[in-house]
């Protein structure tokens, strides 16, 4: 079991398949890589030699993937959001986004439009900024707290 | 219905049980009468008397040993076969494919490559439909046709001229006997003693199934695992004669130095240790049995087809790599097309049809096999190393050397329905002489 920048690569899977384990690596992506690391596509996880895998770990750390990559499309989301467009409405409320009718069919809309605010929620609300004690004086907080 | 019955009979108030009151309402004609029910209860009861086996998942199950025995064979199993298909054959006993038995008088003849020659066959692998038919009756054994003895008498001339002047592909339809006349050259050229450098399946060579890495400053790669496989093919085959071939000076192989006068099979040795030598020894070994005339070479190349077409392998851009630009596939393709050339050798190919993806549309051009509208733009990479090749067709069957298979196939008791000539024309007559479709309808019955 290879552990490559948070992922676990399995042994005897072929590079060429498990590279997409990698979220921002799909089919595509993974060819090329396996085209400039000159790979052949036969060639399994267990068969990398050691300089081989120093360099496909810097090629990918080099590549936008995995958190960075759901940074991106988080922050991409917020923003919309934060400006009030349409767009930010629309993923708030979990419907499509992109002007499906929404009388019938808007299934997987609803089913996975509202997740990265979601996140971004559970992310600020998780984040330390709640945890640490303001450096306002006491004062301030008690008077800026809403007490009804 | 049982109820109706309940109703009406005096049973109705007794203290039997429903079931033993519906037994009872039976009438007799119907007393025999099993219910899907009451079979599948049995076979429930027969399971519960039967000894506890302990439970195992079925959802997937290692195969053990005990498993294999019981013969049934999957599509992989190369070596079991199901024998609800395939008759057991009793081994025939042949006589050998000898320079002097290879001759007109023994058309028809099926003979057996000769004991000294099959160690240096089983270094490689067989065809791998060819395959089939040795491992249903051994030993393995081909027919002597009229194009055996013709081309193994121009093979014999070729021998004498550059091999430059001697490059010759075998085509043919599908399952017409290509590879086994290659085999048979091949065979035939061991046999006589002279250097063979056979290789059976060269789409293996280009499927990317071997590591491959860049020379740098260039456009080409090494395979070094593939250049040590062949180097050590080589050495095992032509062991003895390679000793008394020497060096005619000093080389420099990877991080080895050969001093001139060192033997070649020697030299091989050191591609066969390290495998990024494995090229340099190739391409040294190469050019001093060109340059010798007391031994000629002989190469021998089976689904030369991927030689001629683009590779599996990917360049750093992301592009399909031609067979040029792999160093060991661009070696031999000088000897192909003529660029480099032995002193006494000669080069024999064979097109497979096996697999439609390794169709080589220039090569079918090239030799006159297929024709295309003049405004079809063929690779201008690939074409100029077909210059200069000759095609052989490989026929089908004549009557008189299917006659000959089929008495072999009779001797070898692979046939279900007794073997007569009514059997054997019809067979003859479907496949249409095809060898490969030959053996299908006598070894399966189709």
């Amino acid at each position: 079991m290879l552990h490559l920048l948070g992922v676990n690569l399995p042994d005897q899977k072929l590079v060429q398949y498990a590279l997409p384990l990698f979220y921002g690596i799909g089919q595509k992506t993974a060819l090329k890589v396996l085209a400039t690391l000159s790979i052949h596509k036969t060639c399994k996880i267990a068969d990398l030699s050691e300089p081989q895998v120093n360099q496909l770990s810097t090629l990918l750390s080099d590549m936008k993937i995995e958190s960075d990559l759901r940074k991106q499309i988080r922050a991409n989301i917020m923003h919309h959001r934060s400006i009030g467009s349409y767009v930010g409405r629309r993923h708030a409320m979990g419907l499509p986004v992109r002007g499906q009718n929404t009388k019938n069919n808007a299934k997987t809309a609803r089913r996975l439009n509202g997740r990265w605010l979601k996140a971004e929620k559970r992310e600020y609300s998780s984040s330390t900024r709640s945890i640490i004690p303001s450096t306002d004086s006491p004062f301030e907080s008690f008077f800026n707290r809403k007490w009804f | 219905m049982a109820h109706r019955f309940l109703a009406s009979t005096p049973l109705l108030r007794t203290s039997l049980s429903l079931t033993a009151r519906a037994r009872a309402a039976v009438p007799a004609q119907y007393a025999n009468y099993v219910t899907a029910s009451a079979v599948v209860m049995a076979g429930g009861k027969a399971k519960k008397a039967a000894p506890k086996v302990k439970a195992q998942s079925n959802s997937f199950r290692k195969k053990k040993a005990a498993d294999d025995d019981k013969g049934e064979s999957g599509s992989g199993g190369a070596t079991r076969l199901n024998e609800k298909y395939y008759k057991p054959s009793i081994p025939v006993k042949v006589e050998e494919f000898l320079p002097s038995t290879a001759t007109k008088e023994h058309v028809g003849q099926v003979l057996g490559f000769p004991s000294t020659v099959v160690p240096a066959l089983a270094q490689t692998a067989y065809p791998t439909l060819l395959n089939e038919q040795f491992e249903l009756i051994k030993p393995a054994a081909l027919v002597v046709r009229d194009s055996t003895v013709s081309f193994l008498e121009k093979v014999d001339e070729a021998m004498k001229t550059p091999s430059a002047q001697s490059r010759i592909v075998l085509t043919g339809e599908a399952g017409s006997g290509k590879s086994a006349l290659l085999l048979q050259t091949v065979s035939h050229c061991l046999s006589a003693g002279w250097i063979v450098i056979y290789v059976p399946k060269a789409t293996s060579w280009m499927n990317s199934s071997f590591a491959y890495n860049k020379v740098a400053n260039t456009t080409s790669f090494v395979q070094p695992l593939l250049a040590s496989n062949l180097v050590g093919q080589i050495q095992n085959v032509n062991k003895s004669i390679l000793d008394k071939i020497t060096t005619s000076e000093t080389a420099t192989v990877g991080r080895h130095e050969v001093e001139k006068g060192t033997k070649l099979s020697a030299l091989l040795e050191v591609g066969v240790k390290d495998q990024f030598a494995a090229q340099d020894v190739m391409e040294v070994f190469m050019k001093e049995i060109g340059a010798q005339k007391d031994i000629p070479t002989l190469v021998a190349v089976d689904e030369v087809n991927s030689f001629f077409r683009p590779t599996q392998y990917l360049s750093q851009d992301g592009k399909e790599l031609d067979p040029e630009h792999l160093k060991l596939s661009k070696l031999f393709l000088n000897y192909i097309s003529g660029k480099s050339t032995f002193k006494h050798g000669a080069i024999v190919a064979a097109t497979s049809d096996t697999l439609l993806a390794n169709k080589s549309e220039v090569l079918d051009v090239a030799l006159g096999v297929k024709e295309v509208s003049p405004y079809k733009r063929l690779s201008q990479t690939i074409l100029p190393w077909t210059q200069g090749l000759t095609s052989v067709e490989v026929p089908n069957y004549t009557r008189e050397e299917a006659k000959g298979v089929f008495d072999y196939y009779k001797k070898a008791n692979i046939f279900f329905d007794a073997a007569s000539e009514p059997l054997f024309l019809n067979k003859f007559i479907t496949s249409n002489g095809n060898p490969r479709k030959f053996f299908t309808a006598c070894a399966k019955g189709i």
